[in-house]
């Protein structure tokens, strides 16, 4: 019983990549950088598990194309699908949810936002 | 044959370390695998909010020879995000059995199956170049005794990579199990990581072996 729960297990991680991959068509290199609408500055950012976390957690959304996450700047590049948008609490709540800190959010237009101290 | 299975199970298709950061991203599934000279231990687990994962536990004693299968709850209970660093205190708790894992009748202990009970904490600060963490469990295995272990880690990165890049660690980690037959240990390890996957490859004191590998989907 208990080699059939093991081998059960190890069947399902096998298998669970391929489902996890199969379902995300968004763009994820650094090429978002170029195309990008919102540029998210972050603190919190130390390993490529940050930069998955963010990924996958905004790729959630319909509103977004591709995300990037560049480590050495600090900043996550949002592109967003036409006419789409993402408010600045939107993103700082799906920052959040991720488990980082926004630091920043500047826009396309050159706007830009900085959110307070606990976000 | 039993125990060989489980081991191979444990240590060759789902290698982890349970006492890396065992609370990932809402909807996140991880697998983490930790087989050292002591134990070989797996621990599949779902986030399901910010601070919050459960998931299974399997921990095989290498020195006493028996398997706790149970459910594992994770608490992230406080995050420190700096623009440079990262923080972070966890808690965990686990309940399940304990089952017998001695090949020969004749050398059974005649122990059978208990409930076993888990608790654990565990904290790491972690730069681009510099890591430190320390954990404590303690395990009580009813006829099968009880269970602690302390660990603590420092490492260093000697190149800093960016996104996707092949990350390197060289670390070096403490060991002190009170109750086991070496209390002491220490074991030097590399750790790559790259996207999804981290792997750790390392050895002790004793010159035994260690082989961790987590994943995250």
């Amino acid at each position: 019983m208990k080699l059939i729960s093991t081998l059960t297990i190890a069947a399902l991680l096998a298998l669970a990549p391929a489902a996890s991959f199969a379902k995300d068509k968004k763009m994820n290199g650094p090429e978002v950088v170029e195309i990008a609408d919102v540029s998210v500055g972050l603190s919190g950012l130390v390993c490529d598990f940050c930069s998955l976390a963010l990924n996958k957690t905004f790729k959630k959304r319909d509103e977004v194309r591709g995300t990037y996450v560049d480590l050495d700047t600090k900043t996550m590049s949002v592109a967003l699908v036409k006419d789409a948008v993402l408010s600045n609490e939107q993103i700082i709540k799906l920052v959040k949810k991720a488990g980082y800190s926004t630091t920043k959010i500047t826009r396309k237009d050159g706007s830009e936002f900085i959110p307070p101290e606990k976000s | 044959m039993h125990k060989l299975a489980t081991f191979l199970a444990l240590g060759c298709l789902a290698p982890l370390s349970a006492e890396a950061r065992p609370v990932s991203y809402s909807d996140a599934w991880t697998v983490m695998l930790r087989n050292d000279s002591y134990l070989n231990s797996a621990h599949v687990h779902y986030t399901f909010d910010t601070r919050h994962s459960v998931g299974l536990r399997l921990r095989y004693d290498r020195e006493n020879d028996f398997l706790f299968t149970g459910v594992q709850l994770n608490r992230l209970m406080k995050r420190w995000n700096k623009p440079d660093s990262q923080a972070n205190i966890y808690g965990r708790f686990g309940l399940g059995q304990v089952t017998d894992d001695l090949d020969s009748a004749e050398l059974r202990l005649k122990r059978g199956k208990d409930e076993a009970v888990f608790f654990g904490v565990s904290g790491d600060w972690e730069t681009r170049r510099y890591f430190i963490s320390a954990a404590a469990e303690h395990w009580e295995h009813g006829r099968f005794g009880e269970y602690s272990s302390f660990h603590s880690r420092v490492g260093i990165a000697p190149y800093v990579a960016n996104t996707g890049a092949l990350h390197t660690w060289l670390m070096v980690e403490g060991h002190h199990r009170p109750e086991s037959r070496d209390k002491a240990a220490v074991t030097a390890l590399v750790r790559f990581f790259k996207g999804p996957s981290l792997l750790e490859v390392g050895i002790d004191d004793q010159g035994e072996p260690l082989l961790n590998y987590i994943h995250r989907f």
